[in-house]
């Protein structure tokens, strides 16, 4: 007898306890929805609007011995330094997988880079001859679509085991400025950032599927990009684009208990109580509550929090999200325990960072 | 009758497409846990939706997930039997685990009396053992992506599943031998 015979044996078993064990503690593990996630919706929609494209050459060598470095260096728009290419190593990943075709367009998905809530995915896409993808000026931005059946129209992550598809409302989609602009190849960077029920780093199955990728020739308007009809959207490929962003990467997160610090804003008057602050080498979350407020349906925020690196580098992740994110109105009944959420421009050593400097002022010795 | 099989009765290639839209991430995830060679999976995953084209309109399948998920695993086991580079993959320790159950080395059992024996003792376990069991040993989950699903540490989870393949053991010993 070899244990081969009883993987085989095994395999008949009753459909139910298949299901069950397939769905039932998965679907127990999911994230609550919670506040994060509103907070998170309401940072990322500020953000967008406030960051423009970076142009970047990279001058790395991508064949060179660490690919994934090299190409997270082009995913921020800056070389690396040794330590941040050894993070990178750490938290990101090549695929092995070659590319994913759907009606004469194929994206080959290189790296990835993620932590539990961010994942940058940078692609490469051939779109069939004569299809011109574009650099974008000014205004001008892609994205990426759901499948027509999916929610909101927004592209999906599934989790395999699970019944259901979780969409992910922080997506962007960034081209990297190419030799020639006028051609059917060019490189994206696919952002995404987790409403709260999807750990990109918990090394589950999982997959990001879209139906579509669009250029947007000038601002966002209220009518949805896909059922303008003016002529200023123009659909690059549709198909049924399935990529594995399966992440079992190493966490490396930095946690900071700052107790009670307090942050007084004065344009919209109200105290925040800060009470963490959570690092990890791509975003920043700072776990805070409102204590006094006239404008009640004003979002907390957590104010800047300064990172001060050992070679005095100063970095500062949230202040501008914030600045956006106060204008959104909560109810008040709401803003119990949020946390605040932003990203970095580029990645961060945890290892490198001398202190923080928190509220009103406070600093916090980190290492 | 599920659309799906029902174009598929009528060999209608739209049946096939409709099917590896809706179950591919599903199915390559199956096969994926066992292989864990993306390669491989994407040959496998071509040999279950043949089997389906085949298969489906005789056996007419009240639910398609349970029955794909086996068609996936089966492929999946047939590739690790054929192909012993895979035992030097994650599949080692998953193997080496389920020969701890094996009473002895000289143990035969029938392939259909195993797989009674076998039911009869998943079906005795708990729901969470009986969960762990499949997750481990029916998905190929790791010690580790069990501990996370299940919010669990990897030293408990690792200890109910040596439990549970001390007491098959002991059950295939005792049961297995009365044939």
């Amino acid at each position: 007898m070899k244990s081969y015979e009883i993987m085989d044996a095994l395999t008949d078993m009753e459909d139910d306890w298949i299901l069950q064990a397939e769905l039932s503690d998965r679907k127990a593990a999911r994230k609550p929805k919670n506040l994060r996630w509103i907070g998170r919706v309401a940072v990322i929609a500020a953000v967008v609007a406030a960051l423009g494209i970076t142009a970047f050459a990279a001058g790395v060598a991508i064949d060179g011995e660490n690919p994934i470095a090299a190409y997270v260096s082009r995913i921020f728009g800056k070389d690396l330094t040794d330590k941040q290419a050894e993070v990178a190593t750490e938290i990101g990943k090549t695929y092995d997988k070659p590319m994913y075709s759907f009606n004469g367009t194929t994206i080959t998905p290189i790296t990835a880079v993620a932590d539990d809530v961010m994942l940058y995915l940078y692609v490469h896409v051939e779109a069939p001859e004569g299809t011109v993808l574009p650099d974008c000026a000014e205004g001008e931005h892609y994205e990426i679509h759901g499948n027509d059946g999916s929610y909101s129209n927004v592209p999906d992550i599934v989790i395999a085991w699970q019944e259901w598809d979780t969409p992910i409302n922080g997506v962007t989609v960034r081209p990297m400025p190419d030799e020639d602009p006028e051609d059917n190849k060019k490189d994206f960077v696919i952002r995404l950032i987790n409403d709260g029920d999807i750990d990109f780093n918990d090394g589950l199955p999982k997959y990001l599927r879209f139906g579509s990728l669009w250029f947007h020739a000038s601002e966002h308007e209220i009518v949805p990009i896909h059922k303008d009809t003016t002529g200023r959207c123009s659909r690059i490929c549709e198909g049924n684009f399935v990529i594995d962003v399966n992440c079992g990467y190493e966490d490396a997160v930095l946690e900071v208990d700052t107790g009670e610090v307090t942050y007084y804003d004065e344009e919209y008057d109200f105290t925040t109580v800060i009470k963490k602050v959570t690092i990890t080498p791509l975003h920043i979350e700072v776990e805070c509550t409102r204590t006094t407020c006239d404008a009640k349906y004003i979002f907390p925020r957590g104010g800047p929090v300064q990172l001060v690196m050992k070679d005095g580098t100063m970095l500062q992740a949230l202040d501008a999200y914030f600045d956006a994110a106060a204008q959104t109105e909560l109810h008040p009944d709401s803003i119990v325990g949020i946390e605040s959420f932003g990203w970095f421009d580029e990645l961060i050593v945890l290892e490198d960072i001398d202190y923080l400097v928190v509220g009103d002022g406070e600093i916090f010795d980190v290492n | 009758m599920d659309e799906i099989i029902e174009l598929l009765e009528r060999r209608e290639q739209k049946g096939l497409a409709l099917l590896q839209d809706r179950y591919a991430p599903y199915c390559y995830s199956i096969i994926y846990q066992l292989l864990r060679d993306h390669e491989q999976t994407e040959e496998a995953l071509s040999d279950v939706w043949l089997q389906a084209w085949n298969t489906i309109p005789q056996a007419k399948p009240e639910n398609l997930r349970p029955y794909l998920a086996k068609a996936a695993r089966n492929t999946a086991i047939h590739y690790l039997q054929y192909n012993s580079a895979q035992k030097r993959s994650g599949m080692t320790v998953l193997l080496d685990e389920l020969e701890e159950c094996i009473p002895d080395p000289q143990w035969e059992c029938d392939r259909d009396w195993l797989k009674e024996l076998l039911h009869r003792f998943v079906g005795s376990l708990n729901p969470e053992e009986r969960q762990l069991f499949l997750r481990r040993y029916w998905y190929g989950d790791t010690v580790e992506e069990l501990a996370v699903a299940m919010s669990s540490s990897r030293t408990r989870i690792t200890g109910i599943l040596f439990r549970i393949r001390k007491r098959l053991k002991i059950y295939l010993k005792t049961e297995g031998y009365e044939l």
